[in-house]
């Protein structure tokens, strides 16, 4: 019903995430995992791009809270963008922009690790 | 025993007919009389009293034997006692005649002993034929049957014709007759499948005994002719029961001679067919158990022992897929049952070639395991190993294990035997763990409404309403148990502290930060100087104590009763809603989650805002959980709708919204299940 995908690809130093379709409790394990992998092989720089996502539980969320304390331990950053208005609002409510670098764009977000 | 009339009747019927024949015997060597008509007369009542004798006698037997040596063992014993009567009573009543050389007794006392004597081979004949019915009926096919009656029927024919022989022609008749009958008796040779299934043992009892019988009933036919050794008596009183008895004779000696042979043949195989006995016997045996035993334990010892006995291998266990990891390797099986070894004698061994061989296969064998001393089998304590997988419904459930310290010793034929125990007990197991598994839902599902019971007992059961105020709550979990927490406390008589807070996730975990938000709420409301001074302090319990992937999201607003002031802050909550004059404003200071910044930042984030409430004002605290739930077309009821509904409902009571809220909720979802724990706090100033 509610499809959720998952997909990287490398750009310049920094990797993009692109998310597809529903985030919640049951989806959440295969984003984890993605993270996971992405912090295994090294890559810290990550970019989640949110354009095709339409929904995003508090579980999904969790998913973010993970893994942020390790990637920025290694000098990496976790940057989101392209967020739908609707989903916007979820991270805006919880607070997520005192904690994560939000962009419009997903280019502007890879500027910023390019520029570092 | 049971005698009925009609039995009776044939038993005094054949006694009067005895008592008539004696009283005419008399008479005949009285006067001399020879009347060949009266005699053949006389031959005709013997018969009838025989065929009475025989009738009676055998409905008076109600219990039927069927072990075959236990009916050897009679037969024995009444083949004795035919032997010894006709050896000794034949001979001592002899004495011929001395012109015909035949048997003539010379007084009464000798016609009774005659008489005597010629019922009692009557009868014993009547039981032995009893008896062999009786070892020819064990397995019985229609055709065993219909032989033995044609027997008997041509037997009794040539007896009955045996009282004419004087005739030359009806002489032959009677030859023909007895040479059917024995031709009969040997085609008796097929029904003997009763010698297959003895035991090795029984069938040595049964080769002493069939030649012993073959001796007996020898000597018994060559004693009851006439001019033999205690010959004539029988003639004497009654050509056709002599006739008859010789033919039984006859058919009782080819018999077992035929069945002496017959069981020397058999003894080389009856080492694999009480194998093959066992096997089925077992078999039947282990269905039973395991068919209606549920403990899975019970079943896994019953089939490990059953395998162990039956294929006489050296050792035999089991090991079960453990179900609930979902790891996958050797951590993923679980020795289960052991027959003739341990754990601990099998653990440092790696069975893992064997176990991928058999998802595919179903039974792998390895002849030789030294062989496979590279694959984790070095030193293993046997030389063959077996491995049968245990599947149910296309699952593979588990691997029985067959050892053998013997290589090679597995054959095709105990590979088959063993799958096929393989498969019965993998459904017993499967049913089994099924039925386990059932228990332990039905306890978990206890103790669920145990904590779901005692998490009612977390959230107030009321609350506050003063002549200033009314304020009322709904609180329903999706589950047995939720994440979302609401309460209140009074503060100093003229402050309230109200707090709603969601747990991110739901069910079990949830409920327990539920619980522990409703300890640091109780423990720090009352001493805060403030909402934000309260929120950043639970940020720092919560920060110690909640997983990284989780956060809580909560509401702290604080009443001032005299002036209607409301001080609240929101940590990364859906925002409140006012409600004023028909319209709403949404509350939303900034603030993040709790569980998600450190306090230094937490802190700077989190803002605090105050509203004074007015006459007829509402404001309403609430969680996700009422705008995410959808209805049967999977709409959200969303936030505008609630909004709309709460302006709409804001001219009654608290407690007439919180029941507007329920029923709109009901309406709207039509039955969809809640997705998420639903929490709504109405505060009304008067």
């Amino acid at each position: 019903m509610n499809e959720f995908k998952v997909l990287t690809r490398d750009s310049g130093n920094a990797v993009v995430m692109d998310l597809h379709g529903f985030l919640d409790a049951h989806t959440a394990p295969d984003l984890e995992k993605t993270f996971a992998e992405l912090i295994g092989k090294g890559k810290f720089n990550i970019v989640v791009n949110f354009d095709a996502l339409n929904y995003i539980s508090s579980a999904g969320l969790g998913v973010f809270m993970a893994y942020i304390d390790e990637v920025r331990g290694n000098h990496g950053d976790i940057k989101l963008a392209n967020m739908q208005q609707k989903v916007f609002n979820v991270f805006d409510l919880l607070g997520f922009p005192f904690l994560y670098e939000i962009y419009k764009d997903q280019d502007e977000a890879l500027k910023k690790f390019n520029s570092q | 025993m049971r005698i009925s009339i009609r039995n009776s009747l044939y038993f005094v019927s054949a006694g009067t007919i005895a008592i008539l024949l004696l009283i005419y015997d008399w008479i005949r060597i009285t006067i001399n009389l020879e009347d060949p008509i009266l005699n053949g007369l006389r031959n005709l009542f013997t018969i009838v009293a025989f065929v009475l004798l025989f009738v009676a006698m055998n409905s008076l037997r109600s219990r039927k034997q069927s072990r075959p040596l236990e009916i050897l063992r009679r037969l024995v014993a009444y083949g004795f006692f035919t032997a010894a009567i006709i050896s000794t009573w034949g001979v001592l009543l002899e004495n011929k005649d001395g012109a015909s050389g035949r048997f003539a007794p010379q007084n009464v006392a000798q016609l009774l002993a005659t008489t005597g004597y010629a019922f009692g081979i009557a009868a014993l004949v009547v039981i032995l034929l009893m008896y062999t019915a009786d070892i020819l009926y064990i397995r019985p096919e229609k055709k065993v049957r219909r032989r033995f009656q044609l027997f008997l029927a041509f037997a009794l024919a040539a007896a009955f014709l045996s009282i004419f022989k004087g005739v030359p022609f009806i002489s032959t008749l009677v030859d023909i007759a007895f040479g059917i009958s024995v031709l009969v008796a040997v085609f008796h040779i097929v029904s003997m499948n009763w010698i297959v299934f003895l035991t090795r043992k029984e069938k040595y009892r049964s080769l002493v005994h069939s030649f012993v019988l073959m001796l007996l009933f020898g000597y018994s036919y060559a004693s009851v002719g006439p001019a033999e050794l205690a010959g004539g008596v029988l003639e004497f009183y009654s050509v056709p029961m002599d006739e008859f008895a010789k033919i039984v004779f006859l058919f009782l000696t080819i018999y077992f001679s035929l069945a002496f042979v017959v069981t020397v043949f058999h003894i080389p195989t009856s080492g694999v067919f009480e194998k093959k006995k066992r096997e089925l016997d077992s078999y039947q045996n282990l269905s039973k158990v395991i068919t209606n035993v549920m403990d899975t334990t019970e079943v896994l010892n019953n089939t490990v022992s059953v395998v162990g006995t039956v294929t006489q291998a050296s050792k035999v266990w089991i090991e079960l897929r453990n179900s609930n990891s979902a790891e996958s390797g050797a951590g993923k099986f679980k020795m289960s049952a052991t027959h003739k070894t341990s754990q601990y004698e099998l653990s440092p061994f790696n069975f893992d070639l064997l176990r991928d061989a058999v998802q595919t296969k179903k039974s792998v064998m390895v002849q030789n395991v030294e062989g496979f001393a590279g694959f984790g089998l070095k030193n293993f304590p046997a030389k063959s190993l077996l491995a049968v997988s245990l599947t149910a419904h296309d699952d593979l459930i588990g691997v029985l294990y067959a050892a053998h310290d013997l290589p090679y010793a597995f054959d095709e034929e105990e590979i088959s035997t063993v799958s096929a125990f393989a498969d019965t007990a993998a459904v017993a197991i499967q049913n089994s763990l099924l039925f386990t598994k059932s228990l332990e839902n039905e306890r978990l599902q206890h103790e669920l409404r145990i904590a779901h019971e005692m998490q009612l007992k977390l959230l107030p059961t009321s609350f506050p309403c003063t002549d200033k105020f009314q304020s009322d709550f709904l609180s329903f979990p999706a589950f047995e148990v939720g994440g979302d927490y609401i309460d209140y406390s009074e503060i100093d008589g003229d402050k309230y502290a109200f707090v709603v807070g969601d747990v991110s996730g739901k069910g079990t975990s949830a409920a327990f930060y539920m619980a522990f938000m409703k300890g640091v709420f109780q423990s720090l409301s009352a001493s805060a100087k403030s909402p934000s001074e309260f929120m950043m302090a639970a940020n720092e319990a919560v920060e110690s104590t909640l997983q990284k992937n989780y956060f809580i999201t909560m509401i702290h607003a604080l009443l001032d009763v005299r002036t209607g002031e409301v001080d609240m802050v929101r940590a990364g909550h859906t925002p409140g809603v006012l409600i004023r004059k028909g319209g709403y404003r949404l509350l939303r200071p900034a603030g993040a989650g709790l569980g998600l910044e450190q306090s230094k930042d937490f802190g700077r984030h989190l803002e605090e805002e105050r509203v004074v409430l007015d006459h007829g004002d509402t404001l309403v605290f609430y969680t996700d959980g009422v705008t995410d739930q959808r209805d049967p077309g999977g709409n959200e009821f969303g936030e505008e709708r609630f909004y709309d509904l709460l302006s709409e409902l804001s001219s009654g009571t608290a407690e007439e919204m919180k029941g507007g809220i329920i029923r709109a909720l009901a309406e709207f979802s039509q039955g969809t299940d809640a997705v998420d724990d639903t929490t709504v706090l109405i505060l009304k100033w008067r």
